[in-house]
């Protein structure tokens, strides 16, 4: 299994934790307090049409309101196969940043042997 | 696009946070929002965008390329017809571009104008392009709203000397205010000190080069004419060829009074033959001033003769012509649509081409549409195709241009080259337009009929070419042989009125006759000279006039004579000769007789016998005209006979009444009929006996036939370029022709193996073969000749005579074109029809 691009990683943990509540605009707004960055529509969406491909998330239509124009909203919610793409992030990260800690950069690395 | 299901919830979802945002920071801080988002998503949904498109198109260049190789006959075919009907196009778009570009060069290009007239002539209002000289000054000084005027006088052949170097050469007089209205930069003196030298003269590079050498040409003194001297006063650049007037020489034209020996010359209001170009103040419309100036030429000429001046834009008139109907923009819409015409025609070839051999790729469409692709995709793949092989055939057309260049600047004369100076950018954007377009003009027709095929039946195997397809197919061909066929007609038709007007006969004789230019003391000694010359046994007659018998161009009003109606006054064309004119031209006489030989030897007093020709007989509407007056001005004049019609102006025209009378003050060109053996040597006895009376101007000859013939130049070269443009259009039709027939017998291997076994001749297969064909190449006969005939028609109205169109030429130009046709597909036949039956149908 590939890994997960950053974007892709970013938009699927804000999925998680959002729960049922993910569209567009709860995405980039969770995003944004997590990451202090703020997604363009246009990269966020292409990156949930990627992650809809891979089968990682799937979507649902809600219900249209006067704000977005008459337009319903697209709810995402993760996959089987999108929480074990987590999952398998989640290790592997775990593998590769394994052992280092704040103290690691604090005490500054050139110390290190 | 991936955000196609998404988009709903993608717009949205910016409306809804718009909104937010409105709300809480104000519309301003929302409209700000909105156009940030959307200006910064435009570089990622691009990069996807053609992420995608990159790949599928290496793919498809990828299978086009194997293509190519793998049919290496039908792409050499399809390349070499693109090329050369590239290459036309490019060269036609180089003669265009040259063409435009006339006389655009001049700074004050917006404000100069050229004054034509309109004439009340023989009860017609024409267009004349000629003013009296006197008009121009009286322009400037009266009209507040003209800024400049210059009169410009046609070309006076005068001899220049300098030291030892003389020559004829084409001095043109005018106002030097010419070179301050025109762009024409001196690069030598002062403008200023030109003007206010009567007896100065001006010339270009080319000639300052010519004459002085590396010699300060600037105070130098040039004889004209061994008559006067001028200080040379300036020195021009080169005259630049895309310029309706231009000079070697300019001098005052006061000074043409003393060439002419005519001291009123440049002051009258009845001679037409100057040209005047003014130049208008600033924001001044040409419509105010016409109105001004309209009746200032009859009130100059106390109402003699009608001539309404009005103000042409001179940018325009290369173009447009005087009226802004003529002009070359005739010519150059004529040769645009001939270059689409043969760009067309290799494009219906490929079309052909890759239609009929769509079968061989029905599988592979099929495949891919299995895959995924959709029709879009199909359809893209095959223009790819297209303009690969377009761009393929724009680099041979580059080299074929690159190689023929110099022949088609001789044929244009012109000087085209395929030059960046001018700027990279717009000879790139064309050729890449060219190239795109070619490969969609090209493509069109197979990517739509491939793409739409259905996999299902493709690979059942169900799916035949289909009649609709070959039906296409069968209108191209046929179309193709249609515009070859016109451009051949066409050709036959300008080659066939040239030769009609060389050989034509004029009523007089000219071969054998040489003909000398009159000038200096040759016109005095005329007696003498003719005496002598008339002693060499080489020299069978000779006689003298004042204009040349190819063009004479005198002609004046109020001619009188009895019954004339008094309503008309018409121009009539007068001639000066000697008595021994129409022996020397072996002209007719048919009534009366001509002037007595007493006259071969002119007197100094005028004689008062005329002769006319036979169309001023019938405009006087007698058949006696012989002793019957014709009053001019002041003078009487007795008819003493009638000559028989002979054309002496260019077959354009019909034959003008003629009146001729003997005056030898104005012989200009010495006539001579020379024996046609030996004819260098009495040329070179001829030349010494002119030396002899008049050393101080060169010797010049003419051959009276050849002359004729470069009147007609313009239509040979007319008729030469049709007559490579018809060979092309044939030789691409011929191409496409051999594709299809190739491919054609290929498809028919089966039937023609299984014909060939049940007992079917090679001949009768040749003949089954070859019939298809020359059913479309009759049809694209029968469709030309109308097309064709219309064409004809419309070229010979130029002419007042012409030659005959019979159905020869049609008839002809049909059997060639099967004959062709015959030839290009019978290979192929005979290779079908001899190939064994067997090889055909081993895979049953």
């Amino acid at each position: 299994m590939k890994d997960l691009t950053k974007p892709e990683e970013t938009v699927l943990l804000a999925i998680l934790r959002l729960k049922d509540e993910a569209y567009g605009v709860t995405i980039k707004n969770q995003v944004k307090k997590v990451t202090n960055r703020e997604y363009l529509y246009s990269t966020l969406y292409t990156t949930l049409e990627q992650l809809v491909k891979k089968g990682y998330i799937s979507k649902r239509f809600g219900d249209p309101s006067p704000e977005r124009g008459g337009k319903r909203k697209i709810f995402f919610n993760l996959t089987e196969d999108g929480v074990i793409a987590l999952e398998n992030a989640f290790f592997k990260q775990k593998s590769v940043w394994a052992g280092i800690t704040e103290k690691t950069f604090r005490n500054g690395l050139l110390n290190e042997g | 696009m991936y955000v196609y299901s998404l988009g709903e919830g993608y717009s949205g979802d910016l409306e809804e946070e718009y909104f937010n945002i409105r709300n809480s920071e104000g519309r301003w801080k929302a409209d700000l929002w909105i156009w940030r988002q959307l200006l910064k998503s435009i570089p990622s949904f691009l990069q996807s965008y053609l992420q995608w498109s990159f790949r599928m198109f290496n793919n498809y260049l990828k299978i086009a390329f194997r293509n190519i190789k793998r049919h290496k006959g039908y792409s050499f075919i399809n390349i070499s017809g693109l090329a050369i009907g590239m290459a036309c196009t490019i060269l036609i778009v180089l003669w265009i571009q040259d063409e435009l570009s006339f006389d655009q060069f001049h700074e004050n290009g917006d404000n100069l104008y050229f004054v034509a007239t309109n004439r009340l002539y023989s009860g017609t209002w024409d267009i004349g392009s000629g003013t009296p000289p006197a008009f121009g000054p009286a322009l400037k000084r009266e009209y507040p709203e003209v800024l400049n005027t210059a009169r410009l006088r046609g070309t006076y052949l005068a001899v220049v000397k300098y030291g030892e170097k003389m020559y004829v050469e084409e001095i043109q007089a005018g106002d030097f205010s010419l070179l301050q209205m025109f762009t024409f930069p001196l690069v030598k003196g002062d403008l200023a000190l030109a003007l206010s030298n009567p007896y100065s003269i001006i010339l270009t590079e080319k000639m300052a080069e010519k004459y002085f050498d590396k010699e300060e040409p600037l105070g130098n003194v040039l004889s004209i004419e061994n008559e006067i001297d001028l200080t040379v006063a300036g020195v021009l650049k080169n005259m630049p060829h895309n310029s309706m007037i231009g000079f070697d020489f300019l001098i005052p034209i006061e000074l043409l009074e003393k060439l002419y020996n005519n001291p009123k010359l440049t002051r009258t209001w009845t001679n037409l033959s100057f040209q005047t170009f003014a130049q208008l103040r600033e924001n001044i419309s040409p419509t105010v001033v016409n109105e001004k100036i309209e009746n200032r030429i009859i009130e100059g000429n106390g109402n003699i003769e009608q001539v309404k001046p009005f103000l042409r834009k001179y940018t325009k008139i290369y173009l447009f012509g005087l009226t802004g109907y003529e002009g070359q923009i005739g010519l150059i819409l004529l040769f645009f649509i001939i270059a689409g015409i043969i760009l067309l025609i290799a494009c219906f070839n490929y079309m052909n081409l890759a239609t009929a051999r769509s079968a061989n790729r029905t599988k592979e469409v099929g495949m891919r549409k299995i895959v995924g692709a959709s029709i879009k995709d199909v359809m893209k793949q095959f223009f790819s195709e297209s303009i690969l092989m377009s761009f393929i055939s724009f680099i041979f057309a580059v080299v074929l241009v690159l190689w023929l260049l110099p022949a088609f600047n001789t044929l244009t004369n012109k000087q085209l080259t395929l030059d960046i100076s001018n700027g990279m950018w717009p000879i790139i954007g064309g050729a890449i337009g060219l190239v795109i377009l070619t490969g969609i003009v090209a493509g069109s027709y197979p990517s739509f009929f491939l793409s739409t095929f259905r996999p299902i039946k493709i690979l059942q195997g169900t799916l035949s070419a289909g009649s609709k397809a070959s039906l296409f197919r069968k209108i191209l061909v046929v179309m193709q042989f249609t515009a070859s066929v016109v451009l051949i007609i066409c050709t036959a038709v300008v080659y066939k009125q040239f030769k009609f007007v060389l050989y034509k006969d004029l009523g007089f004789e000219k071969e054998q006759i040489v003909y000398i230019p009159i000038k200096g003391a040759l016109n005095q000694k005329y007696n003498t000279v003719k005496q002598e010359l008339l002693a060499d046994p080489g020299i069978l007659n000779i006689t003298a006039t004042h204009n040349p018998i190819t063009n004479v161009g005198w002609n004046d009003h109020n001619w009188n004579w009895e019954g004339r109606d008094p309503y008309t006054d018409p121009l009539i064309t007068y001639m000066f000769i000697d008595g021994d004119f129409i022996e020397t031209f072996d002209i007719e006489m048919t009534k009366g007789h001509f002037f007595s030989k007493k006259f071969a030897f002119p007197v100094s007093e005028n004689s008062n016998s005329v002769v006319v020709n036979e169309a001023f007989m019938r405009m006087m509407q007698t058949d006696t005209p012989v002793g019957q007056l014709i009053s001019h001005e002041d003078d009487n004049y007795r008819i003493m006979g009638v000559v028989k019609d002979f054309h002496f102006k260019p077959l354009y025209t019909h034959i003008e009444p003629l009146i001729l009378f003997v005056s030898p003050e104005n012989f200009r060109y010495l006539y001579i009929k020379i024996r046609p053996d030996n004819i260098h040597e009495t040329i070179e006895r001829i030349e010494t006996v002119y030396k002899k009376f008049n050393p101080a101007f060169p010797f010049q000859y003419h051959f009276l036939d050849e002359d004729f013939a470069r009147l007609y130049r313009d239509n040979q070269r007319i008729g030469t370029i049709l007559k490579y443009f018809a060979f092309l259009a044939i030789f691409i039709s011929c191409l496409g022709l051999l594709g299809l027939a190739s491919f054609m017998a290929e498809q028919r291997t089966k039937e023609i193996g299984i014909r060939r076994v049940l007992g079917s001749s090679e001949m009768a297969i040749f003949v089954l073969l070859i019939k298809e064909f020359i059913k479309w190449v009759i049809i694209a006969n029968i469709i030309a000749c109308p097309i064709a005939f219309l064409a004809i028609n419309g070229y010979l109205q130029n002419y007042a005579y012409r030659t005959n169109i019979g159905l020869n030429i049609f008839i002809l130009t049909g059997l060639l074109s099967v004959i062709i046709a015959l030839a290009t597909v019978s290979f192929q036949a005979i290779k079908a029809g001899h190939a064994n039956p067997v090889d055909a149908l081993k895979y049953e």
